[in-house]
Formats: C-alpha cells, structure tokens, sequence
C-alpha cells in the first residue's frame, strides 16, 4: 500500500506539471492579454510596457520556470483581473463548486443507484418504465435548459424556490438537480445493467435456492457484486460535474470555481487558468486515488499496486 | 430581386432551435404570478442585477466600462456628467483653463470627507491621477493621460493645477470621465485598493464577495445631498433569462442589460417600467478602404452597401425593435457632435445596383464580413443577406470576441468587420480619432478633410465648438461612407414601479444617488 501510494504521488507530480505546462503554453498562444486590460487608444509602447510590468516580454522558458518556482512556494501570481493572489481566489471559489457537485452527486446516488435496481429486479415493470423515460429526458436535455425551466416552473410560476444565488440549501435545490439529472440517469441505466447481470449469475441461483429472501439477494448478492462499475463511473461523473457546472454556475448565478476559469480564459488571465488547472488536477487525482482505494476495500480481488 | 426586401421580417425572426426555445421561456406561462412590486429586502434598500461579476474595484484601473456599474455610488470626481452627458462640476468649484491651454486649475470644495475620514486635498487628486501614470498600476486610463500630462502642482490644499505638454481640447472631459479621487494614503497598496477602495461617494463598501455581490452602505458623511437609498446590493446574475426572472419574482429591484427579446414581455407586464437607454454607441460595419484593388477603396461601393441594406428591418426582426437607423460613425447621443439633419441611407436597392456598376461591379464581387460572438448570428446573417440581393457575397467569418479584438488591434479583419464603438466621456474624438485618424488602433479608412478636423477639434473647446467640428466630420462620413451604417445601440433596464428611478443617457453609467421608494 505505502509503496502504491509513493508510485501514485510520483506520477501526480508528474501529472500536475504536465498539465501546467500544457496551459502555459496554451493560454499564451491564445492571445496577448494586454489588448483586453488597454483601452483601444493605447499605443504599441503603452502595450509593450504592461507586457513589461506582467513579466510577459521574457522568453517562455524564462516565465515558465519562474512560475515553476513560484509554485514550489505556493504562489502562483496575481490575478489580473480580481488584483488578488490567484491561488487563493481559486480555492476560494471551491467549495461554492465542492458544494454544488456533491449535492448533484449525492442526488444522482440517490435517484439513479435505487430506480435502477428496482428496474433491474422488475425488468419492463413501472420502475423500469419510467426509468427509461427518465433516462432518455436526462441525457438529452442540456442541463443549462433544465435550469432555465426549473427557474420558470419552480420560481417565477409557483414562487417556491429562489431564481438565483448562492446561500441556504433552497438555493441548491434547483442547481444540484439540474446538474444531477444526465448523472443520474446514467447512473440508473449502468445500475440496470449490471444488476441484471448479477441477477442472472450462478451464485444469486445458488443463493435462491438456499432460500434468502428477494431483498437480501437484491441487496446484499446482487448489488455489492455490481456495486465495483457503479463506483468507478460516480467517481468519473464527480469530475465531470465539477466541470459541466459552468453553464449551471451561470444560469443560477452559484459562485463557482468553473465560471471563474472559463471568464479567466476568455479575459486572457494567465495566473487564474493556471492555478485553476492546477488545483483542478490535485483534485481529480485525488478522486482517483480515493477511488481506487474504494474499490479496493470492496473488492478483496483487487491487489493496489500489484 | 432588387426592389423587395430579401428578408421578410417572419423569416429573421426565425432563430435557431435554443434561441427560439430560450426566447420561449420569456413569456409568461399558464400561472404566471405578477411581478412583486414591493423592494426585494427594504425601502431603504436596492438590489440591483447585474451581467458581470465584479473582479476588481479599482476604478482607476479597470476597463471604463466595467467601472460603470459601480463607480458613480463609491467613487467621486471632480466634474462629471449629468443625465444626458452635459458636463457638470462636482468636487471642484470652479475650473479656468489657461490662455494658452496647457493648465487647467481646478478649485476644491473644502471640508469634503472621504470614507476613512480624512478630508480631501489637492494631494489626494494629485496622487490619484499619479496613480493612474504610473505604469506598474496597469491602468486602462494612463493612454488618455500620459501623452498629455506634463505635471500636476498642488500651490494649496484647495487647488490643483494640472500641466499639460500640448493641447488637449477634450481635457475637461476626460477629467469627469476618467479621474476617480482616492485619498493619497490608501493608493499605496494596489492589491488592497482593489478589493475595498476608499473614496468619496455617496456609499462606502461593505463587502465584495467575487461571482456573488457587491455590497455597498451609505456614506453618512457624504458631501451631496444624502441619498434615500441606505443599503445598494449589486448582484451578479450573469445569465440574461435568471436575471429577468429574478426581477420578476421581486428578488431583485432592477435588472440592468435585459435581454432583447425580453424588452416586448416585460413592457407588456404590470408593475415594471422598461426603458431603452441609448448608450452612444454606433452599431456598423468597419471598412477597411486602403488597398486600391479592393472594391472597398470606391465610394460607390461602400455607398451602394449602405443603400442595399434596410436598417429598420434589421432593427425590428434581429435587434426585436430596440435600436435606431445610424445617419453616421458619430451617434446623435454626444450631448453635442451631431447634425440632426443628417438622415441614414434609406433602404435603394436599385441605386445600390447602380452604383455598383458606376463603380466597375455590376454584377457584385465576393467578400468576407466578420462577426464577434457579443452581436446577434442574425445580424452578420441580415446584412449578408441583403447585400446578396444586389450582388455582393459576404462570407460569414464568425469568432469569439477577444479573437476578433486581436484581429481588429492588429488591423487584420480585413475587408470588413462587425463592430460597435463607444466611451464613456461623452465626446466624440475617442471613437473618431480611433477610427479614422492615421495611425488610429482601428483606422482602416483614411480621410484628408477627417483628418484636419480631427486635428482641428483636438485644439477646440466648447461644447458648442467642439460640436460644429464633429458635425462637418459626420457629414463626411456619412457622405463619403466610411462605414455601413446600422443602428444606435441600446441598454434595456426594467425596475420597479415603485421605484423612482432613471438610467443615464448615453453611456452604461449606474447613478443612483437620486433613486428612492415611492
């Protein structure tokens, strides 16, 4: 295990300076930031000196290193944009994106794992049924737009919940369940699946015929056996919410960690898209790591490192 | 064919699937409860909604047009601008312009507070323009300042001279426009300044909480008469349709940038009031006339481009109604600059023909228009779509909008562009200089006769003055056809109605120092 784990933070590391130095080299072939901070009026010296006073007009190499050794003591620049360190703006936003994800997660879990096992334990009975509906309106219905109807039906029509915002839980609602939806019908749909096919295994016959009860078969047989892809693909759909969230941070105003990445790429913010990156791969690798982990514990089969 | 409009107003009004469905979700459905007219927290409050997240509040630095939503409630000036742009006197009591005008003495109120307390100098106004010069400050206003400024004297505490190294004829305005008064001592830290500046408005900030709201109180101590409005809450809603439905279900109490194909809805819904605010911003189509060999660099062509195209239509079916035909590059929303006279190109298909083939082209030629994702599809669709009608085929060069300003900075958006040009200091030399002077970021069109009145309106003062130069500049313009010409450009507001309130005229400035409840 401590050697798995050595392996892991070798790799990380490795992981977290190469996507740093992708979106170095990216966000600075996108464009010169000078042409959005400076008026029109701005003359080619007034450009050439804010590129001066940004450390913009040295070799990449230069700046790349430098950010390289700035980042070893925790500081990636300041933000052009807020004037503020940018390393500790973006983790201000996170868990404004932390809290949204996870309640989306949490929901997801919550519909998609249990209509799916009654699906699958009935198979074309109402669960079943219905989940296909649910299933088909969740992974085509762009979640910006559930948004949108959400805000008109939930708030503006019936003044039940607030349109916007961030604050108590009934501002969460409408957001984590639009952003909930896609996952969660995955979720009921590969829950569907793989409990059909523990249902049909020789060991759930096995247990039958020795007479444990359809609930215990279903929970304790069927669903542990299917719980190893259930695992993976909620950890892998955590990621992509906390990054899909940027339409859904928009539409109902949530202060997320997304919305601040996306404005800083198309204001040109260096330090911003690149603390952003960086924070973003420690922590989808360490949702990786807890999810290998989980999977382990769950599964005596699975050897970490072996 | 030549003769009928090639768009009828039902097909532009046909908007792609999500546009279509978005534009749906605006009107009011099956159980629709009215606007609560009551304030969103208190009488002695204002949440107003805004499009953008407040990142720094640094007046002094940040784009103008960022600072419009908030400077006018936390920072002062001192002259300023009155509700259609006329220049007014704020913390000076009087300015005289030297004789020779390269000095312009300012007189200081006394006794004026600033939110720490302490009371403002002539070294506050000096250190606060020092600020904006000084290169490290990254300031969007030092380009206005730096060529002209040659130094700033303090004789007393209640005077402050400003130098110039040559003539400025629009100095006063910048001076309203641009310079924010921050007291000398909290210029120090930039970082600091940024997140809770001090200065001299009529509301002080409480706290500035990024992508959520800005939260601003009442400056008790304020110079001017006290505004009825205790606490100004600006949140950031960055989505037009939760923007429009916040106003809706009473969250908030105004909602600034409504969505144009809102403005029809909300006007017909009871308890609000709507209001189109020209903002002196020319909506059109950039030209770029320099290379001989292009159609362009014929007057016939740029003129049967203006005559081929029916800007009320564009106006009533992409813009939903809110916008005005443009007669010229300089919008008739300047307190001063235009020429009423002057009326846009009307809809001639059949003279744009003529013209064209006068000009050698008689059955078109093909270019590209490119288009910046902050305008409408439907527009650059429009515009191409009229021209086609008389020969002219433009491909639709489509792009992001910070992709389309490099090009534009570069002068690479070549043979034409999609583009707007507004500023906040009410005058036109910025945009025209810009546009048309040589050497101008965005100068693709040059003009001898342009050219000497710019130089000329640079040595002009006067509102009256100023405004017959750029009067004869319009009509060459408009004669010459610099550009094509679409539409003044509009911001929607919609309040409450039981807020006595009124947006500014001519610039996206938010004053609400006269607000209050009835």
């Amino acid at each position: 295990m401590g050697g798995f784990l050595l392996r892991r933070l070798a790799g990380s590391v490795a992981t977290i300076l190469l996507a740093s130095l992708v979106i170095f080299v990216l966000i600075r072939l996108v464009g010169d930031p000078t042409h959005l901070m400076l008026p029109p009026e701005a003359t080619d010296d007034d450009r050439a000196l804010l590129r001066q006073e940004l450390g913009l007009d040295r070799p990449m190499v230069v700046q790349y290193a430098t950010f390289l050794f700035d980042l070893l003591r925790g500081d990636m620049g300041e933000s052009f944009s807020y004037r503020q360190p940018a390393l500790p703006l973006v983790i201000s936003m996170l868990p404004p994106s932390l809290m949204l994800a996870g309640a989306a997660m949490l929901m997801a879990v919550a519909l998609g794992v249990p209509w799916g096992l009654l699906a699958a334990y009935r198979p074309d009975g109402w669960a079943d049924r219905t989940g296909r509906v649910f299933a088909v309106l969740g992974q085509s219905g762009p979640p910006f737009f559930v948004g949108l109807l959400l805000i008109r039906l939930l708030s503006v029509n019936w003044r039940l919940l607030p349109t916007s915002g961030y604050g108590d839980v009934t501002h969460l609602v409408m957001p984590a369940f639009a952003l909930s939806w896609y996952s969660a019908a995955g979720l009921l749909r590969l829950t569907r699946a793989s409990v059909t096919e523990a249902l049909r295994s020789d060991y759930i016959l096995t247990a039958r015929i020795k007479g444990v009860s359809d609930r215990a078969v279903l929970l304790r047989h069927a669903l542990r056996n299917a719980a190893l892809p259930i695992i993976t693909f909620t950890s892998s759909q955590f990621g992509i919410l906390l990054g899909s969230a940027v339409s859904i941070e928009a539409v109902f105003a949530w202060p997320g960690f997304g919305k601040l990445i996306v404005d800083a790429i198309s204001q040109l913010d260096y330090t911003v898209v690149q603390a952003g990156v960086v924070v973003a791969a420690v922590l989808f690798i360490a949702i990786n790591l807890c999810t290998d982990i989980l999977c382990a514990a769950l599964d005596p089969r699975i050897r970490l490192g072996s | 064919m030549p003769g009928e409009s090639p768009l009828d107003r039902a097909s532009l009004r046909r908007r792609p699937l999500l546009g279509g469905l978005l534009a749906g979700l605006a009107t009011p459905w099956p159980g629709f409860a009215a606007t609560t007219p009551a304030p969103a927290a208190d009488r002695e409050t204002l949440v107003v909604g805004v499009e953008k997240d407040f990142q720094s509040l640094d007046g002094l630095v940040v784009a103008s047009g960022d600072s419009q939503r908030y400077a006018w409630s936390v920072f002062d000036t001192l002259s300023s601008f009155d509700a259609t742009g006329n220049l007014v006197l704020r913390l000076a009591t009087d300015v005289a312009i030297a004789p020779d005008k390269l000095s312009y003495t300012y007189r200081l109120r006394s006794g004026v507070k600033f939110h720490n307390g302490a009371t403002m100098t002539s070294r506050d106004v000096k250190a606060s323009l020092d600020y904006i010069l000084r290169p490290e400050n990254r300031s969007s206003r030092r380009p206005f300042f730096a060529p002209f400024v040659a130094g700033i004297d303090t004789p007393d505490d209640l005077t402050v001279v400003f130098r110039l190294s040559q003539e400025d004829g629009v100095f006063v305005n910048k001076i309203a426009g641009y310079l924010l008064i921050a007291p000398a001592d909290d210029l120090a830290s930039a970082s600091a300044f940024a997140q809770a500046p001090v200065s001299l408005g009529a509301w002080r900030v409480k706290s500035l909480k990024p992508g959520r709201a800005l939260e601003l109180e009442r400056f008790e101590d304020y110079w001017g008469p006290k505004p009825a409005i205790r606490n100004l809450v600006f949140r950031v809603i960055p989505e037009p349709g939760s923007r429009v439905a916040a106003l809706r279900t009473g969250e908030i109490d105004i909602a600034v940038v409504v969505p144009l194909p809102d403005t029809k809805a909300l006007r017909a819904e009871p308890g609000l009031h709507v209001l189109a605010a020209p903002m002196a911003s020319p909506l059109h189509v950039h030209l770029y006339t320099e290379q001989p060999d292009s159609p362009l660099s014929r007057r016939e062509v740029r003129q049967a481009l203006n005559y081929a195209i029916d800007e009320r239509a564009i106006i009533d079916s992409v813009l939903d109604g809110v916008g005005e035909p443009l007669a010229t590059f300089i919008s008739r929303y300047y307190p001063y600059s235009t020429d009423p006279a002057l009326a846009p190109y009307p809809y001639d298909p059949e003279k744009a023909l003529a013209l064209l083939k006068q000009a050698g082209y008689p059955g078109g030629f093909a270019t590209k228009l490119y288009s910046p994702n902050d305008q409408p599809v439907e527009l650059a669709e429009a515009i191409a779509a009229y021209w086609e009608q008389v020969g002219v085929k433009a491909a639709i060069q489509r792009m992001d909008y910070e992709s389309w300003l490099k090009l534009m900075n570069a002068h690479k958006a070549e043979p034409m562009a999609i583009t707007q040009s507004t500023n906040t200091i009410y005058d036109a030399v910025h945009p025209v200089s810009g546009h048309f002077y040589p050497g101008g970021p965005y100068a693709d069109y040059f003009n001898p006769e342009v050219k000497a009145l710019v130089d000329e309106v640079n040595h002009t003062y006067g509102a009256e003055a100023r405004g017959q130069v750029f009067q004869k500049i319009g009509r060459i313009l408009h004669d010459d056809a610099s550009s094509v010409f679409i539409s003044e450009l509009y911001y929607v507001y919609a309040w409450k109605q039981g807020l006595n309130w009124s947006p500014q005229i001519g610039s996206g400035f938010l004053d609400f120092r006269a607000a209050r409840w009835a």
